[in-house]
C-alpha cells in the first residue's frame, strides 16, 4: 500500500500540505461546472517499453545469464489539464517490472498543481505543489520514458538503477523559473520535499541491505541550475540535492536509529548541432551516516563517491543514430581500487563492487515518431552499479562482463 | 550557378545556347532552405529569363523553317505539349524552391507586431504561454517529417528538431508542461490559427488571406 500512500508528508508539512490537496481538490470540483471543458486543454500521453537484456556473467534485470531475460517492462500514461496559462494540473501513473528492483505496483510517478504567479516575455516564476519529479542531472525529470533517454540504459554512474526510488520524485513544494535574455536562457527551480522512498530498495542501496528497521524520507533540498545558450546549442547545469532520510530500528535491531545524508552535486554540459549530441556529466555523491547507524563495514561513516560519462550521439538519418559512451564511477574517492573495502568486508563483498567503467555502443533505429528500437552492447569492468537485488550474494560477482541489450518503445 | 543546375540535356532540350545568368542568381538554391525574399524574386527573374530564351529560340526555329511549309497539326500539337511540359518543370522548380521556407502566422487578434527569435523559441518551446496583453497562446506545429516544420524550427527558430521534441518530452513526461497541438496539413493550420484567439504557427503558402496575420521576426 506504501506506494498508493500520497499523503506521507514530513510530521510539520503533512498536514498543511494535506489541507491544501483537500481544498484544491474540493475547488476544483466545486468549480468544474463553471468551466466549459475545453478538449484540447487536456491531453493524455503514455509510454509503453519491453526490454531484453542478456549478460555473460552477473545479473542485469532479471536472470540474464544464459538465455538472457525479459524482466523489463515500462508502462506509463499521464494527463495534463491546462485550465489558464498559469495553472495546469498533471498526473502520471507508472507501472514497471523491471528485474528485482522496486515493486511492481501502480505507482503515482507525479501529482501536481503548477501555478505560474508571473510571466512576460523576458521571464516567468511559478510553484509546484504535490508529487514532483526530482529536478536532477540532465535526464532524471523522464529517467522512465525510454524515448528521453540517450541508450537502453542511463548512464549507471549517475543515473543508478538501484537507488531509483531515491532520486525519482517528492511530496512537497517547488518554486521554478526563466530568465531570457539575448540568446540566453537561465532556468532555475528549489524544491523543498520528502523524498520517495522504497523501504527495501533505499535500504539495501544505502545500508548494504534489508535492515530491521525503517528507513523514510525527511525534508529534503534539490536544486537545479540551468544555462541555454542560442536555443541548447549549448547546455549547462548544475543541480544538487541534501536528500535527508531517517532510521528507525525494528526489534532486535543490531543498528540504533539515526539519520543518513545523502548529498549528490551534479555538473552537466551539453554540445547540440544538427548531426551531433555530445554530452558529459560529472557527480560527486556525499554519504553522511549517523553514529548510531552500523553501516557495512561500520567504519566508513562518511564516504564521498565520484562518477563521471562522456556520451556522444549521431544521427546518420532521421530514422538511425548511433550512440557510443565511456562511463565511470567510484564509490570511494579514498578506496578507488576497492581494497580497503574488500578487506574489512572480509571477503563478503568483493574490491570491484567499488568500481565501474563501461564502454557503450548502441544504435537506435525510429521506424515511425511513435516507434523506437535500440540495440546496445556494454563491456564493464567493476559491479558499482550492479543492482544488489539481482545478484543477492555479493561474493559471486564478476568483475568483468558483458551486456547485451534490446528495447522496443511506443509512445502516444 | 543557377545555369548548372538545370540539366544539359534540358538546357538543349529548351535550346538555350547562351544562358544569362544574373549574378544575383548565384545565391539561389534549390534545397528549400533559407530563401528570402530577394533569392525567391532572383529566382523568379532567372525562371523568366529561361521562359524569355526558349521563346526567341523557338520564333527563330520556326523562322528558320522552309518557306511555304504549313504548321501541321501534328507539328502544333507537339510544340504545345513541350511548352506544357516545360511550364510544368518551372512550376515544380518554383513550388519546391520556395515551398519550404515558412513564415510565423498568428490569429488577427494577437496585438503584438513583431517577435524575437528567443521568444519565438519559448513560444514554442512551449515554455511562454501568454501574449504580453495576457492571452493565451495556442501553438499550432505540422507532424515532424514535414519539410516545412523542420525548415522554420532550423531557419526561424534557429534550433534543431531533435532538440525541440527532446524538450516537449520534457514536459509532457515530467507534468511540467504540454506540447503544441498537431495538424495534419499547411491547410489545417490556416484553419485552426484563423479561427483560435492567440493561435500562432507557420506556413510556406504566401495565399493566406485577411483571417491571419504575418508576425515579422526582429
Amino acid at each position: 500500500m506504501k506506494t498508493y500512500d500520497y499523503c506521507r508528508y514530513s510530521k510539520l508539512a503533512g498536514p498543511y500540505l494535506r489541507v491544501l490537496t483537500y481544498s484544491l481538490a474540493i475547488g476544483v470540483c466545486v468549480a468544474l461546472p463553471a468551466w466549459a471543458i475545453d478538449a484540447k486543454s487536456i491531453q493524455v500521453h503514455g509510454f509503453a517499453s519491453q526490454a531484453y537484456t542478456l549478460t555473460n556473467k552477473n545479473n542485469f534485470f532479471g536472470e540474464s545469464t544464459g538465455n538472457g531475460s525479459f524482466e523489463a517492462t515500462e508502462f506509463g500514461v499521464n494527463a495534463s489539464w491546462r485550465m489558464f496559462p498559469q495553472l495546469q494540473l498533471s498526473g502520471q501513473l507508472l507501472w514497471r517490472k523491471v528485474g528485482n528492483i522496486g515493486d511492481d505496483k501502480i505507482q503515482l510517478d507525479y501529482g501536481l498543481v503548477d501555478y505560474r504567479f508571473f510571466s512576460n516575455e523576458q521571464h516567468h516564476h511559478g510553484v509546484r505543489l504535490g508529487r514532483i519529479k526530482n529536478p536532477l542531472g540532465l535526464y532524471n525529470d523522464t529517467r522512465d520514458v525510454a524515448f528521453t533517454r540517450p541508450g537502453v540504459i542511463l548512464p549507471q554512474s549517475i543515473y543508478f538503477e538501484r537507488t531509483r526510488d531515491l532520486a525519482l520524485s517528492s511530496d512537497g513544494g517547488e518554486m521554478y523559473g526563466e530568465l531570457r535574455f539575448a540568446a540566453n536562457t537561465l532556468g532555475w527551480e528549489l524544491m523543498v520535499a520528502q523524498p520517495r522512498t522504497n523501504d527495501v530498495d533505499t535500504e539495501i542501496a544505502l545500508l548494504g541491505a534489508d535492515r530491521l528497521g525503517d528507513l523514510g524520507g525527511d525534508t529534503s533540498v534539490i536544486g537545479r541550475l540551468t544555462y541555454d545558450h542560442s536555443g541548447g546549442r549549448v547546455r549547462l547545469a548544475i543541480s544538487s540535492a541534501r536528500l535527508n532520510l531517517e532510521y528507525q530500528p525494528g526489534l532486535g535491531d543490531p543498528s540504533g536509529a539515526g539519520a543518513i545524508r545523502f548529498t549528490p552535486t551534479i555538473l552537466s554540459a551539453q554540445f547540440n548541432s544538427e548531426r551531433w549530441t555530445i554530452t558529459s556529466e560529472y557527480a560527486r555523491r556525499n554519504f553522511l551516516f549517523g553514529d548510531q547507524i552500523a553501516y557495512v563495514p561500520p567504519i566508513l561513516k562518511t564516504i564521498t563517491g565520484e562518477s563521471y560519462y562522456l556520451q556522444s550521439e549521431y544521427r546518420l538519418t532521421e530514422k538511425w543514430e548511433l550512440m557510443a559512451r565511456y562511463d565511470v564511477a567510484y564509490q570511494n574517492v579514498d578506496d578507488e581500487t576497492g581494497q580497503k573495502f574488500a578487506a574489512l568486508a572480509a571477503g563478503a563483498i568483493p574490491a570491484h563492487s567499488q568500481f565501474s567503467k563501461d564502454w557503450t555502443v548502441g544504435v537506435r533505429w525510429n521506424p515511425s515518431p511513435v516507434w523506437m528500437v535500440r540495440a546496445e552492447q556494454h563491456w564493464i569492468n567493476g559491479t558499482a552499479w550492479l543492482p544488489f537485488q539481482d545478484n543477492p550474494d555479493r561474493s559471486k560477482t564478476s568483475q568483468n562482463w558483458r551486456l547485451f541489450t534490446v528495447l522496443v518503445s511506443y509512445r502516444f | 550557378m543557377a545555369a548548372q543546375l538545370i540539366p544539359v540535356k534540358l538546357r538543349k532540350f529548351l535550346n538555350v545556347k547562351h544562358s544569362r545568368t544574373p549574378a544575383c542568381c548565384s545565391q539561389t538554391r534549390f534545397d528549400g532552405f533559407a530563401m528570402d525574399s530577394r533569392e525567391t524574386g532572383s529566382l523568379l527573374w532567372w525562371m523568366c529569363d529561361l521562359i524569355r530564351i526558349e521563346y526567341f529560340a523557338k520564333r527563330n526555329y520556326i523562322s528558320c523553317d522552309k518557306p511555304g511549309k504549313e504548321r501541321t497539326s501534328n507539328n502544333m500539337r507537339a510544340s504545345t505539349v513541350r511548352n506544357i511540359g516545360h511550364l510544368l518543370i518551372i512550376c515544380t522548380a518554383l513550388i519546391s524552391a520556395h515551398s519550404n521556407a515558412a513564415d510565423v502566422i498568428v490569429n488577427p487578434g494577437v496585438s503584438q507586431s513583431t517577435i524575437s527569435q528567443n521568444t519565438l523559441r519559448a513560444i514554442f518551446g512551449m515554455r511562454l504561454l501568454q501574449w504580453p496583453n495576457g492571452e493565451p497562446i495556442t501553438v499550432f506545429v505540422l507532424p515532424p517529417k514535414n519539410p516545412v516544420h523542420t525548415n522554420f524550427i532550423k531557419e526561424r527558430l534557429g534550433v534543431f528538431p531533435h532538440q525541440l521534441e527532446r524538450s516537449w518530452d520534457l514536459l509532457v513526461f515530467s507534468g511540467t508542461g504540454q506540447p503544441p497541438i498537431s495538424v495534419k496539413s499547411e491547410k489545417e493550420m490556416l484553419k485552426r490559427i484563423a479561427e483560435t484567439p492567440g493561435a500562432i504557427g507557420y506556413l510556406s503558402r504566401k495565399d493566406f488571406d485577411e483571417n491571419v496575420r504575418l508576425l515579422p521576426i526582429q
